[in-house]
């Protein structure tokens, strides 16, 4: 199956307005308390599925995409596997709040996800990725994930990470050794927090200041509570929910 | 009885350490080297606290753990904490002075940028076996520092360390007594090795045990800017 | 293989590599690596996530910087490499590290060979990165993409194995061993070498771990330390 959504908000005087919003079965799209929220209306994806998840906020607009259940990522039939792809473009001093609710491998699934964001000048954002390794006492299948940030055309982050019990050194140290709640986050332009790098305690999270007005943070836990209190420890924008105000002065 | 290894009358060459070529314009470089324990970083103490009025003076320590010997110079307040900084010897101290001198040459040409006209910079070892040596790569002089409570055979023993270094500083020459070492026969033992090179005795339990010490880095340092 | 590039093999070549030890350091110290096996998963971790990186910004620099026309257009492909590399080293100490090696490496490259790439890459403000700096000096050398990735693979695997014994007390024997075996995957990953070598910067493989990222971070935080990384 291939599916996609595409949402376009633009600035119209004092509002944002969504000014675009297509998309196809599996997808549905809600506009929620300030959010506009991707829904999903079928088991997806399954192996050979292709999600495809555009978003093109104007210059000065300011939008937060989220979703309303986790996505559960199931094995094809035939071994064959799943993909999701997420294009952003944010214009000229605009925000982008994006935050999904967590992708969840399941046993056996074979999924990609891709998540490109181009930000223009003064644009900000806030580009939070959860990634469940299996539930409970179940070895996750692969997933690749690959995230990468740009802004005026220039990499802020590129970091692609694969997951799964065939890859080589899986859950060794270069990755996520025993975790299996993984969080990667981009924060840039808003409140970039403390420029001092900062490790958690328990050395299994860490924040990153990559640019004067940029930082990413990354988090590997036993389960989404502990990640995110760690995450919360490092930086309260990094479990802040949506929607967020503006920034700017 | 001549030492089985040393100075030979045939071959004489001049042992004294060269002075600055004209086209270089940077800091004297100072190897600070000798076994573990043997009282390097207190020397090097000792001497920035007495040189340090007169003259601009950095540190970078080698450890098995980086700083530590950094912390305790800094600790001592005996230079400002940003002249000083530690280098990793990756297990291996005399890798880092002597065969793969980059990370500490890195090291000095860094801290050496960070501060205005700096006239003296110690590179101070980690503590190593009697085989050690700086390169000339890395240091211009060197002072090789071992202990009476090391073993008053040290210096028959020899090494590149004991023969070669510009300075050889038998230290703690207050504790001989009790370890029963001889003092004497350690001065006589390394003469008898280093072909004219300077060897000199210090305990630096006094704060002024290093002045001779002191005194030689000046005069180093003129003969360095001058020639002379 | 010529003399030239056997210099920039040999890991007695003075480019500071004795004092890294690619992540071992850490993993040992947080009980990932314990024993030869433990090592050689993580090996093969590395190699699969930031030796691939590494290798493909070495092959790419060794190829393209040999090829710019002019010296505006070597400035821009440099300045470009070393953005892309630095997005795929969030850990500002990691970033901090690989520029330290590859000023090191260059100390060492620009005594012997003198080229644009060599020049350029040496202009970069802060050292260039390591990956970066050894594909011009294995350019500078006579080599080509493929010499470039096989070196890269060669010391990130000579790196983990080498911490290994000084830290862990591993038998160098067991680990030439394992550097043998890890070596024949490298070998495979050198088919990548050709189209790595011809891909914009931005299309370079990004593969990292998330903890390689975090205890890297760390290792740089601690005061007491025996490699730089």
């Amino acid at each position: 199956m291939k599916a996609s959504a595409t949402i376009a908000v633009a600035r119209c005087g004092e509002r944002d307005v969504v000014i675009d919003q297509r998309c196809s079965a599996p997808f549905s799209v809600r506009q929620c308390d300030g959010r506009i929220l991707l829904a999903s209306s079928a088991a997806a994806p399954v192996g050979g599925d292709e999600l495809e998840l555009t978003v093109d906020v104007g210059a000065g607009a300011l939008v937060s995409v989220g979703s309303v259940a986790a996505s559960m990522v199931w094995p094809g039939v035939g071994g064959e596997s799943s993909s999701m792809t997420t294009t952003c473009a944010v214009g000229d001093a605009a925000h982008l709040d994006l935050s999904l609710e967590p992708t969840i491998s399941l046993a056996r699934s074979r999924h990609r996800t891709t998540t490109l964001v181009r930000l223009g000048s003064d644009a900000t954002c806030r580009v939070l990725e959860e990634t469940v390794l299996g539930r409970r006492d179940e070895v996750s299948g692969r997933l690749d994930l690959s995230l990468r940030v740009e802004r005026d055309g220039r990499p802020i982050l590129h970091h692609d990470e694969r997951f799964g019990p065939d890859v080589p050194g899986a859950w060794s140290s270069v990755s996520v050794g025993a975790g299996r709640h993984v969080v990667s986050a981009v924060l840039v332009g808003i409140d970039p927090g403390p420029p001092e790098v900062c490790v958690e305690a328990d050395r299994s999270a860490a924040w990153l200041p990559v640019a004067a007005d940029a930082a990413v943070a990354m988090a590997v836990g036993p389960d989404r509570p502990s990640t995110m209190n760690m995450l919360a420890a490092l930086h309260p924008a990094l479990v802040r929910t949506a929607p967020v105000s503006k920034p700017r002065a | 009885m001549s030492p089985p290894h040393g100075p030979h009358g045939l071959f004489q060459n001049d042992v004294r350490p060269a002075a600055r070529p004209p086209s270089v314009d940077r800091a004297l470089r100072i190897g600070v080297g000798g076994p573990v324990g043997s009282g390097k970083t207190t020397l090097v103490g000792s001497l920035c606290r007495l040189l340090r009025d007169e003259l601009s003076l950095v540190v970078v320590t080698n450890d098995i753990f980086t700083s530590e010997d950094a912390q305790a110079l800094r600790s001592a307040a005996a230079l400002p904490a940003d002249r000083i900084v530690a280098v990793e010897t990756g297990c291996c101290p005399h890798t880092a002075i002597r065969d793969d001198i980059a990370a500490n040459l890195d090291a000095v040409e860094q801290v050496e940028s960070l501060h205005h006209r700096v006239d003296v910079t110690f590179v101070e070892s980690g503590g190593d076996n009697l085989t050690a040596i700086f390169s000339q790569g890395l240091v211009d002089v060197q002072i090789f520092v071992i202990d009476t409570a090391g073993g008053d055979d040290v210096p028959r023993k020899g090494g590149p360390g004991v023969a070669l270094a510009d300075l050889l500083v038998i230290n703690k020459v207050d504790l001989a007594p009790y370890v029963a070492a001889d003092v004497d026969l350690m001065l006589s033992d390394a003469t008898a090795r280093r072909d004219g090179r300077p060897v000199m005795r210090s305990s630096l339990v006094d704060p002024e045990g290093a002045g001779e010490i002191a005194d030689w880095i000046r005069h180093s340092l003129e003969h360095w800017r001058t020639g002379e | 293989m010529d003399a030239a590039l056997l210099l920039l093999v040999d890991g007695r070549f003075p480019a500071g590599g004795h004092a890294y030890s690619a992540g071992v350091e850490a993993a040992a110290a947080v009980g990932d690596v314990v024993d030869t096996p433990t090592l050689e998963r993580y090996l093969l971790g590395r190699i699969a996530t930031t030796g691939r990186v590494d290798a493909a910004f070495a092959a790419n620099s060794c190829a393209r910087l040999q090829c710019a026309t002019d010296a505006d257009a070597l400035a821009v492909l440099v300045a470009n490499l070393d953005e892309e590399y630095s997005a795929r080293t969030p850990s500002p100490y990691l970033r901090h590290t690989s520029r330290r090696l590859g000023r090191q490496l260059l100390r060492a490259v620009t005594r012997i060979w003198t080229t644009p790439a060599i020049g350029a890459v040496s202009a970069v403000a802060g050292g260039a990165h390591q990956p970066i700096a050894l594909g011009a000096a294995v350019a500078a050398a006579g080599g080509d993409a493929n010499d470039a990735t096989a070196l890269s693979f060669h010391h990130l695997t000579a790196a983990v194995t080498s911490a290994a014994v000084r830290l862990l007390g591993l038998d160098p024997i067991e680990l030439a061993v394992v550097q043998e075996r890890v070596g024949r995957r490298c070998d495979g990953f050198r088919s990548d070498a050709t189209e790595w070598a011809s891909m914009a910067p931005a299309d370079l493989p990004a593969w990292g771990g998330s903890l390689t990222e975090i205890l890297g971070e760390h290792h740089g935080s601690l005061d007491a330390r025996m490699f730089v990384a």
